[in-house]
């Protein structure tokens, strides 16, 4: 059997290559999506990482702890970079002339801490010295002190620790010292405006023993009710190699977790392990569930639509297999032997299929992502999802088979004989799939919608959740509309064409027109695959725009303008200046306020300027916006989350302490709501309350930034780099540009690669067409060669010949994209709905990407052309001499 | 004076590889047919008789020889004046079923014609009178599979004489027909050629069809058979 199978192989090479193409489409295509996921995903964990400035601390339950031995045996666990030693605590600073005394934070740190975390800005060698942050600096009698003087709050006896000053640090971005390190608040930063930076040793020395006399017992870290900074702790920081963490974020959480409870298990009851990695690792698998959506609503389609490509081929097959099978059983060949043979050959194809489809898929991906597909992708993942695209392969073999090995016991079909030849009732006509998959689309979307589903919350748009159940939606009404367009086609034709009702023949043209729409089969094969792949390929593309073009729209309503201009922490003088560059420019100040328990942000803008630099108006869902705030100073604008948690409506009292960790500043204010916004541009990093800088305290501290926007004409990229370039080398601004903070807050779910995929989908759509429009050249070829002699014989030239299978070609081409370019727009509009999820700020309609469709309409037509062409050759060859011979 | 052959082979010798074998269809086969004359072309199985018919109607070229129709050698015909030639003075009809099948009978007949830019009011005319000369005007509208396998043979039959060709020629006509229903066809054949002074090359197995001819040659591994044929009884004829 094995020779006979071989056999016949080497004896029709073509129909193996035919077989094969049969199953490479759906494998690459189905092979290509699920490394694109599985990539994705797999670069979560990283993107998740990316903006952790520690991922653990290691707190001790108590300030008699001796860090020094449990840091070194930390250090020994596999994955732990570093154990760096961390002390902090509320303390009194004086200056040496006594001028000044104020409160601040002690952070003490050894001096290798300030080298390894680059978010420390501005820092100045710390040995035995002591760094005072921007804040401190600014306090009465710390201008440029030579030292100063730490004592403890509280009636502890005097500590007069004198310590030199070495310089300046910045600590606007050291979150995460400020972060309260546990209890239920973890996480929540608490902004103390004054803080001084000691070498470790300096405060383990003449500092921590005091605290220790102090603060006896447990720490407060072990208190789950925390909700402020610790007044005292000693710590380690520890730095766990981002490698080390499984690339799949839900292993990586699982992976932080069990690494935290080994850690907490090395020094038990010394130490408290507190994982900064667990809920960005937590959100990047929510995250990474949510991105497997669209890549299946985009995928599924496309694996659909090349599995019917690969039956449709294989369907060409069906002559040559029953002739050769009515020869075998001439030859004695029974049934069951027949059978082996048909399987044994279809494992052929579908491990060459297979081979030929995973390479495809692997080149794809490699070339859409610009390395390697297999890449960061466990082993076992990569092989489960390659084993799924090959079984893509073995379904559509198995689904060619099937039929095949049914019709053995009957008569191979006539040679040159067509499928029914007046009309095509294929059977989803017969069981008017068309309508079924119509309905089922309607009702999931109605049920959906009057469920409120595809409503987006204003709250938080990732809060969604999405059943899978609704991406049938979008995927059923895909299908059924093609189809029942087809249909629609169909019944015009068949009418056009009636043979009952005759009418002369007009020019050959026509002639061959009338006769296609007598015998629709082949071509309505060609067009229904070709335009559900371009209806596919269309919606990919319109979907991808979409989602990347409200991409920008939410980063540019995070960044809020064209430029940010940071002042340098020493910088007093105002905003950067107004010129040919920069059209005008707002300060924007980030207040730290206690609402009830809770710690929020309320972001000050200065009336004034603000409406002038801002690029993106805010969202009001209800009460006024910044003119509310004009007319009362008090006024102020909440986000839905606050009205929620308060149970506050418009004109409702709200009471906040701002700057609650300052005693100096801290004050109560009575806050009248004014409005509740969706989105206040700038909401990177998010406020949740916003008001005028008028109803703030007097004593306000610099701008955290200031936002400007550019003057027309200028692009802010070049205003930025002009900027820098002009700036000198001690700046007092540093600028971003929308780009810049895009790449450093980016979340997860929003660096989706999603253009990637697109290519890939739409390239592989308009190919299907094509080879859609191919396989019924290739029925030309196969079951017409005689209909093309007997034109011959009755004095057809070549062209003439040619005419009937051009126009088939070209109506197959025109059919499918004039169905497929509106089916996919329109499912497109209904995909961006669906999908709402991806959107922070509500999407537009749709983003029609002219310069994609456009390719994707040129790559049907030309790669359509060129099967057309191949098919015209090969009726060009065709010897009517022997073909008439046949009886 | 003899008058202009509707036909003529002269010399002819085609050879067809099978393999590395080289086998003669035709050798060295010269054969006239006068117009208005019916020829029957007999032989077993390979002898060449359907090679002779398609070097006749142009569909092949001798390897030696020349192969004339209605005073035209062939050898001087290239690509779309070839065909239009074809359409215009032979009208072949093919063994087994011909008829296009997703062209009603009346489009059949039609094609030639349309092929040939005849207009629309003499198309008509013309496809009308040849179906009512096979007796299928009332079928017109039909479509192959509505027909039986007779009446498909008479719509080719209709499609070959409707150009009014020099010469009819005619492989196997009757080949998938039960012997009445070919002795119809035949007949239908032969007079619809003969009232237009058609002639008519018949390639057939059965002597009976053939015997319907003015003349039978025989061919015999692709040579003319030098035995004279004896002339058959025509059917009702003298």
């Amino acid at each position: 059997m094995l020779w006979l199978a071989a056999k016949t192989l080497r004896r029709a090479p073509r129909r193996l290559v035919l077989a094969a193409v049969a199953v490479v489409f759906p494998v690459a295509v189905l092979g290509s999506t699920l490394l694109f996921v599985q990539q994705s995903v797999h670069t979560m964990t990283r993107v998740a990482l990316e903006p952790l400035q520690v991922e653990m601390r290691a707190l001790a339950t108590s300030l008699a702890a001796d860090l020094g031995p449990v840091a070194r045996d930390l250090q020994a666990v596999p994955g732990v970079r570093r154990a760096e030693r961390f002390g902090s605590a509320d303390v009194i600073v004086s200056s040496p002339d006594g001028r000044g005394r104020v409160t601040a934070r002690l952070f003490a740190v050894d001096p290798s801490y300030l080298g390894s975390h680059p978010w420390l800005g501005g820092a100045s060698a710390l040995g035995g010295h002591a760094l005072l942050n921007s804040a401190l600096r600014a306090a009465p009698g710390f201008g440029s002190p030579g030292r100063i003087r730490i004592d403890l709050p509280g009636d502890s006896k005097p500590l007069g620790v004198r310590v030199p000053v070495a310089g300046a640090i910045d600590l606007r971005a050291a979150t995460t010292w400020f972060a309260i390190p546990a209890g239920e608040v973890q996480g929540d930063v608490a902004v103390v405006p004054r803080a001084v930076v000691a070498d470790y040793d300096v405060f383990q020395r003449s500092i921590l023993p005091a605290l220790r006399a102090t603060f006896t017992g447990s720490t407060a870290v072990a208190n789950p009710g925390l909700t402020d900074l610790p007044p005292a702790s000693v710590e380690l920081h520890l730095a766990i190699d981002h490698g080390a963490y499984p690339t799949d974020p839900g292993r990586a959480a699982r992976w932080s977790a069990a690494l935290q409870r080994t850690l907490e298990r090395r020094a038990p009851g010394t130490i408290i392990v507190a994982d900064n990695a667990a809920e960005p690792l937590d959100e990047a698998s929510v995250d990474a569930t949510n991105a497997k959506v669209p890549f299946l609503l985009l995928g599924i389609p496309g694996a659909l639509v090349a599995g019917a490509l690969g039956v449709s081929a294989a369907a060409a097959l069906e002559e040559a297999f029953g002739r050769e099978n009515a020869l075998l059983r001439l030859r004695g060949t029974t049934d069951a032997q027949l059978a082996m043979l048909a399987i044994l050959q279809g494992a052929v194809a579908w491990l060459a299929g297979s081979v030929i489809g995973l390479g495809v898929a692997v080149a794809a991906v490699s070339l859409a992502t610009a390395h390697p597909a297999w890449w960061g992708i466990p082993t076992g993942q990569l092989v489960g999802s390659l084993l799924l695209a090959a079984a893509a392969g073995l379904v559509t073999t198995a689904v060619r088979l099937v039929p095949l090995l049914r019709r053995h016991a009957r008569t191979p079909s006539e040679p040159g004989q067509r499928p029914a030849v007046s009309g095509w009732v294929p059977r989803w006509r017969r069981n008017r799939l068309d309508l079924l998959a119509l309905t089922v689309g309607i009702l999931i979307l109605a049920g959906n919608i009057l469920a409120g589903g595809l409503r987006q919350t204003p709250i938080e748009a990732a809060t969604l959740a999405l059943s899978f159940y609704v991406l049938l939606a979008p995927i059923a009404l895909w299908l059924g509309v093609v189809l029942l367009a087809v249909r629609g086609l169909l019944v015009w034709l068949a009418r056009r064409t009636n043979p009952e009702q005759p009418r002369p023949l007009t020019s050959w043209p026509a002639t061959a027109f009338r006769w296609l729409g007598r015998w629709p089969a082949r071509t309505g094969v060609a067009v229904v695959l070709g335009a559900l792949a371009v209806a596919f390929g269309v919606q990919v593309a319109t979907f991808t725009a979409t989602y990347t073009a409200a991409k920008r729209a939410d980063t540019r309503a995070a960044f809020g303008s064209d430029l940010r201009f940071t002042p340098a922490p020493e910088y007093h003088g105002g905003p950067p200046p107004l010129g040919p560059d920069i059209a005008a420019a707002t300060p924007v100040r980030l207040i730290p306020a206690r609402a009830g328990s809770d710690r929020k942000t309320i972001m000050a803008v200065d009336l004034r300027t603000f409406d002038q630099a801002r690029t993106t108006p805010p969202v009001i869902l209800r009460g006024h916006g910044l003119d509310a705030l004009a007319t009362d100073p008090a006024g102020v604008l909440v986000a839905p989350e606050i009205e929620d948690l308060f149970g506050l409506q418009v004109g409702d009292t709200l009471p906040v302490t701002v700057f609650p960790d300052d005693l100096d500043l801290a004050q109560k204010l009575d806050l009248h709501v004014a409005g509740v916004f969706r989105d206040f541009p700038p909401t990177e990093p998010f406020s949740e309350l916003v008001m005028s800088t008028a109803g703030l305290p007097p004593v306000l501290p610099e701008p955290d930034y200031y936002l400007a926007r550019v003057a027309p004409h200028r692009t802010p990229t070049g205003v930025a780099r002009r900027f820098a370039a002009t700036a000198g080398p001690t700046p007092s601004f540093s600028v971003v540009t929308v780009a810049d903070q895009a790449r450093r807050t980016q979340r997860t779910l929003t660096a989706l690669n999603l253009v990637g995929l697109s290519r890939i989908e739409t390239t592989a759509a308009a190919l299907i067409a094509a080879v859609g429009i191919a396989v019924l050249g290739a029925f030309i070829v196969l079951e017409r060669r005689r209909e093309f002699a007997v034109l011959r014989s009755v004095g057809a030239d070549p062209s003439h010949v040619l005419t009937g299978p051009a126009i088939e070609g070209a109506a197959a081409a025109v059919v499918s994209l004039a169905i497929g370019i509106p089916v996919g727009l329109g499912i497109g509009v209904l995909s961006v709905r669906v999908l709402g999820l991806f959107f922070a700020l509500p999407p537009p309609l749709l983003v029609v990407p002219v310069g994609a469709l456009l390719a994707l309409v040129l790559l049907v037509i030309v790669s359509s052309a060129v099967c057309v062409g191949a098919a015209l050759r090969a009726v060009t060859r065709i010897q009517a001499g022997p073909l008439l011979r046949e009886p | 004076m003899h008058a202009e052959p509707a036909a003529e082979a002269i010399a002819v010798t085609r050879t067809h590889g099978i393999g590395r074998q080289l086998i003669h269809s035709l050798e060295q086969v010269s054969f006239r047919v006068e117009p208005a004359e019916v020829v029957a072309v007999t032989g077993p199985s390979g002898s060449g008789k359907s090679t002779l018919l398609q070097l006749l109607a142009g569909l092949d070229r001798p390897d030696s020889g020349t192969v004339w129709v209605a005073g035209v050698d062939w050898r001087t015909l290239r690509g779309r004046e070839r065909a239009r030639f074809r359409r215009r003075c032979c009208g072949f009809i093919a063994q087994g079923m011909t008829a296009l099948a997703q062209a009603t009978a009346a489009e059949n007949v039609e094609v030639p014609l349309v092929l040939d830019g005849v207009d629309r009011e003499r198309r008509q005319r013309r496809v009308l009178a040849a179906l009512e000369e096979v007796e299928l005007a009332a079928h017109a509208a039909k479509l192959p599979e509505q027909l039986s396998g007779g009446q498909q043979q008479r719509v080719a039959i209709a499609r070959a004489l409707v150009i009014r060709p020099a010469v009819v020629l005619a492989d196997e006509p009757t080949g998938n027909l039960d012997s009445e229903t070919a002795k119809v066809v035949v007949a239908l054949l032969l007079r619809a050629a003969r009232e237009q002074d058609s002639a008519v090359v018949l390639v057939t197995h059965d002597p009976q069809v053939a015997g319907h001819a003015d003349r039978v040659v025989r061919l015999r591994s692709g040579r003319l058979d030098p035995d004279p044929v004896s002339h058959p009884a025509r059917p009702g004829g003298s």
